[in-house]
């Protein structure tokens, strides 16, 4: 029989509730959570490549994290093992359906992961979505998200305001999040750039939470300028052509349309072989990296020539035919003051290192251009190097140019990196003249530490030969189970959106070939993309620790966010203390400036530390002037610690330890105010969950108190003999909100005859017995618990069943 | 005068199962009292081992012309305070932390006694009704059951007492009448 409340219990939870002035709205209002514990939670599997075997339950001992967060189960990969490569699977929740968010409150999702995966291609991802296909990612982990790659990795909170957007309708069935977790491992074996990675369980989460979070009068506003190069590997979707066995991955496309104000029309030249099956070219448009891609449209340029010549494009689509074995090697080839011209000779892999800035001259001597002078560039772009960490400044490109009649350069063209290799022609007949010496420089353009390895140049001095050109747009196009046919077929706007291991298969359809001829291919595809990879993780001190409180990913660009830290500062010690940990070890990352805000007055930078460099960046830190705290490369330590100075008198929040729970199964909930400035309690407000840390389930989530009382009769969902709940506390002196305080407690286990959930049958229950005897369901002073046969009425036959648990248990 | 009542009730609930019976007895047997005044008599049983009581309950029968319940104090056993007034006995064994017996078993175990003030003339027989739809009457055993009873009635005699005067007559025609044997003798 479960416990049940009783009148007397009611009636105390009512005059207990009374002695709060009034209520209002919590402060932390939950409206979903999750600790995995009674049912999987209703997630299910989005397979994008090979199965990532996630499981729910409970993990066995390492790899991994040996047991759940919370409770004793979980959601996990390959529980008990390391984790399969490559793979691509998500975990998604059902529909949550949430109440309307009010203008003053945001949306806030938390949970814990245990993350294990590899230190560069793998990654962890979590994303929020309003319709299970357009897929928001709001964080990505690798490593083992410490800040030393050899440390045992361990379960952590992550917790991320969501916009608003997704609960701003009245009726919460148009009011839907779905919560995703991914792990991708592109790669069939792993690489750690900066050591440890002995554990590589995967992927484990538990404890999810969504709450609303009241905005708070006096805000206190942390703004964080910064940048970080979003992923080495962030470019663009990848194209895989069918090769006639298999789809082969070949390269990026609109591969430096980042962001969608340089979205562009692409042409590459596919470098793979492309084999017709049924009438149609099928290919794959995978998206592979740390981002997500946006295609409009996609066109085959079908391009048939005799066997002895090639075509290539330029940036701007127009096709330079040429003989390859009529090339001309450059005579003589300089970078950095160093003869280079054998490097650039072939298309071997070994070229010329062209960082943000360099430029390659290149002679090709006094040429015969009377019947034209196409210059034919081959580059692999993006290639990671080392020196000294480059904003993004501009577009990738290896710039083309020609001098003009003053002896200054001029670009005529530009070829436009991908990561693997790509071939591109640019006709410079017009800018040159017959009997001159032909002189090309190259000009890199690149970012954070990577270079463009110009690896083949030359020059095509004869006349055009022939070939022809059918454009084909695609036949069939299909992503997750949708024909997407029409997104992609024309310019409109409307977008193909492929998230971190979505894939769209595409088909084109196969024109006749001409006796003789042999056929190329160029891919138009017009489209951006957003990096998403790429993470600063804001923290304050709850006085025992830092705790996540936000992060957001940051552009290549300088951009400044701003974070409502108003529920956590000022902190336990009163101070307005923030930790920054750009999470990222081998990608360039920098702080332009912070600043904080209390009520709308700037508080003025006290002090900033660099923990990596164990030194003051308070200069740098301190206005938007471009002089930034940056970082590359190894080890994971990139966190600075600021602090402010508050405008006005400094206030230290309150504490309630210590929080105390007791009373069976109707516990009240108390707890001891304290204010160093001795100002009352103005506000508090109360949660009870089935774990500790407010995690697992809540069970009881009532209005914020107002007033002076220090203790509430809970009134949450049945708490179950045996168990034991946490009851946590956080009050407001009237200007800040305390840390929460927290109290285990334990439901009695259920003992026959317990008529009042004390966990004893004794002369306390007899009396309430004695007190119900003879009552019917309905009649003052009837008792459901006393009623031990149920039949709704408390007669002699229930004393005798009592009374053989009084000898049983007294 | 001794009857036997065999509750209707408890024998349909007893069904068919052999169990020993309770002997509910209002003692003494037979009293004869004296119009005007106030006399007790006691419930008492012989309750086998078998059927040892948690609780019980049932309606006192008497003649309320003759004689008017004043009061009832039940056994120490028993739970005195679910006595509300009235015809109705309700009462339920007390815990007893130390006891290690399953209900209340024995032989003349008293239940309780009761109070009643003589109002007139007459005989009334004293009994007990049971009612096993009510919840609270029967005879409760500890396994759940309720007990097969037999209960004996008591027979109450009410009679006229001679006035003061009267009697102080008779004294004294009687001490006469010895002295008059006396002188002749």
């Amino acid at each position: 029989m479960k416990p049940k409340t009783s009148l007397t219990g009611i009636i105390t939870m009512l005059l207990l509730g009374w002695l709060f002035a009034s209520l209002a709205a919590a402060a932390e209002t939950i409206v979903y959570s999750e600790g995995f514990e009674a049912s999987n939670g209703g997630y299910t599997l989005l397979t994008s490549g090979p199965s990532a075997n996630w499981q729910w339950g409970t993990p066995p001992a390492a790899p991994g994290p040996g047991g759940a967060h919370g409770g004793t189960k979980c959601w996990g990969t390959n529980f008990g093992a390391q984790m399969p490569r490559p793979v691509d699977e998500s975990i998604v929740s059902p529909p949550l359906k949430l109440p309307q968010v009010s203008a003053d409150q945001i949306i806030r999702v938390r949970f814990w992961a245990f993350v294990s995966i590899d230190g560069m291609y793998d990654r962890g991802q979590f994303f929020v979505s309003k319709d299970r296909v357009s897929w928001d990612s709001l964080a990505q982990f690798y490593n083992n998200m410490e800040t030393s790659p050899y440390t045992t990795p361990g379960w952590h909170k992550y917790e991320f305001t969501v916009s608003n957007s997704y609960a701003s309708n009245a009726d919460p069935n148009q009011n839907i999040i779905y919560l995703r977790f991914r792990l991708g491992t592109p790669y069939s074996s792993y690489n750690f750039y900066c050591g440890g990675g002995d554990d590589r369980s995967g992927l484990f989460v538990d404890d999810l939470a969504i709450t609303y979070y009241d905005i708070e009068a006096t805000k206190k506003i942390f703004t964080l300028t910064a940048w970080e190069d979003p992923s080495a590997w962030a470019s663009c979707p990848w194209i895989a052509p069918w090769n006639g066995s298999r789809y082969e991955v070949d390269n990026d496309i609109y591969s430096v349309a980042r962001m969608p104000e340089n979205e562009y029309r692409d042409y590459y030249r596919l470098g793979v072989p492309l084999a017709a099956r049924d009438g149609f070219y099928p290919m794959e448009l995978l998206e592979r990296e740390s981002e997500v891609s946006y295609t409009d449209s996609l066109v085959l340029w079908e391009i048939d020539h005799p066997a002895d010549v090639a075509v290539a494009p330029d940036q701007a689509g127009v096709l330079h035919p040429y003989r390859p074995a009529a090339l001309s090697a450059p005579l003589t080839a300089t970078a950095q003051g160093k003869e280079v011209a054998a490097s650039l000779s072939a298309a071997d892999g070994k070229g010329v290192a062209a960082y943000n800035g360099d430029t390659v001259t290149v002679n090709f001597g006094s040429a015969n251009i009377a019947s034209g002078a196409t210059l034919v560039l081959g580059v692999t772009g993006f290639v990671l190097g080392d020196g000294t960490v480059q904003p993004y400044s501009g577009t990738p490109a290896v710039v083309v140019e020609t001098a003009d009649g003053s002896g200054g350069w001029v670009e005529r063209g530009r070829l436009l990196p991908r990561y693997a290799y790509s071939v591109a022609a640019f006709d410079l007949r017009p800018y040159l003249t017959q009997g001159q010496p032909v002189n090309v420089r190259l000009r890199a353009i690149s970012h954070d530490i990577k270079y463009h390895l110009v690896d083949f140049v030359a020059l095509y001095a004869g006349a055009a030969p022939g070939f022809r050109v059918s454009p084909v747009a695609p036949g069939k196009a299909t992503f997750s189970g949708r024909d997407v046919l029409a997104t992609l077929t024309s310019d409109d706007g409307n977008y193909l959106r492929l998230a971190p291991g979505d894939k769209a298969a595409l088909e084109f359809p196969v024109l006749p070939l001409a006796a003789g001829n042999v056929r190329e291919f160029v891919l138009v595809s017009k489209g951006y993309y957003v990096p998403t990879s790429g993470s600063y993780l804001v923290y304050t001190w709850d006085g025992n620790s830092w705790v996540q409180r936000d992060g957001h990913s940051y552009p290549g660009s300088t951009v400044s966010m701003d974070f409502d830290l108003s529920l956590f500062l000022p902190d336990p010690t009163g101070q307005y203390r923030v930790r920054i940990w750009q999470d990222f070890q081998y990608e360039s990352a920098g702080i332009d400036a912070v600043a904080m805000k209390v009520g709308g007055i700037a508080a003025p930078l006290a002090s900033a530390f660099d923990n990596r460099y164990n030194a003051s960046v308070l200069g740098k830190l301190l206005a938007l002037d471009g002089v930034t705290d940056n970082w590359s490369s190894c080890p994971r330590n990139r966190v600075v610690d600021v602090s402010f100075t508050p405008p006005g008198v400094a206030n230290v929040p309150p504490t309630v330890n210590p929080v105390q729970a007791s009373g069976g199964t109707s516990p009240t909930i108390s707890w001891n105010y304290r204010d160093p400035e001795g100002s009352p309690q103005a506000r508090a407000q109360v949660q009870v969950w089935t774990g500790t840390g407010a995690t697992g389930t809540i069970l009881w989530n009532p209005p914020e108190f107002t007033g002076t009382g220090q203790s509430v009769a809970y009134a949450g969902s049945a708490l179950q003999p045996g168990g034991t709940y946490y009851a946590r506390v956080q009050a407001n002196d009237g200007q800040d909100w305390g840390p929460w305080a927290e109290a285990a407690f334990t439901i009695p286990l259920q003992i026959c005859g317990d008529l009042n959930g004390d966990g004893k049958t004794n002369t306390s229950d007899y009396l309430i017995f004695q007190k119900a005897l003879g009552k019917r369901t309905g009649q003052a002073g009837y008792s459901a618990a006393a009623d031990m046969d149920g039949d709704g009425v408390v007669s002699l036959k229930d004393y005798s069943l009592w009374y053989a648990c009084y000898l049983k248990f007294r | 005068m001794r009857r036997l009542l065999t509750v209707l009730a408890a024998v349909l609930l007893w069904g068919g199962v052999a169990q020993a019976t309770v002997v509910l007895q209002f003692t003494p047997g037979t009293k004869d009292v004296a119009v005007g005044s106030t006399f007790t008599m006691d419930l008492r049983a012989d309750v086998p081992n078998a059927d040892a009581l948690v609780g019980w309950g049932g309606t006192l029968l008497y003649d309320p012309s003759l004689v008017r319940l004043d009061g009832v104090s039940f056994g120490l056993l028993w739970d005195s305070a679910l006595y509300l007034g009235g015809d109705t006995l309700v009462t339920l064994l007390l815990p007893n932390p130390t006891s290690p017996d399953p209900g209340a078993s024995g032989q003349d175990l008293q239940l309780a006694q009761l109070t009643f003030a003589c109002l007139g003339v007459g005989t009334t027989r004293l009994g007990m009704a049971i009612d096993l739809l009510d919840p609270v009457q029967g005879f409760m055993r500890f396994d759940g059951n309720y007990a097969d009873l037999e209960i004996v009635d008591a027979e109450i005699n009410q009679v006229t007492v001679p006035e003061p005067g009267t009697f102080l007559l008779l004294l004294t025609g009687l001490a006469g009448c010895l002295g008059l044997r006396r002188l002749r003798s």
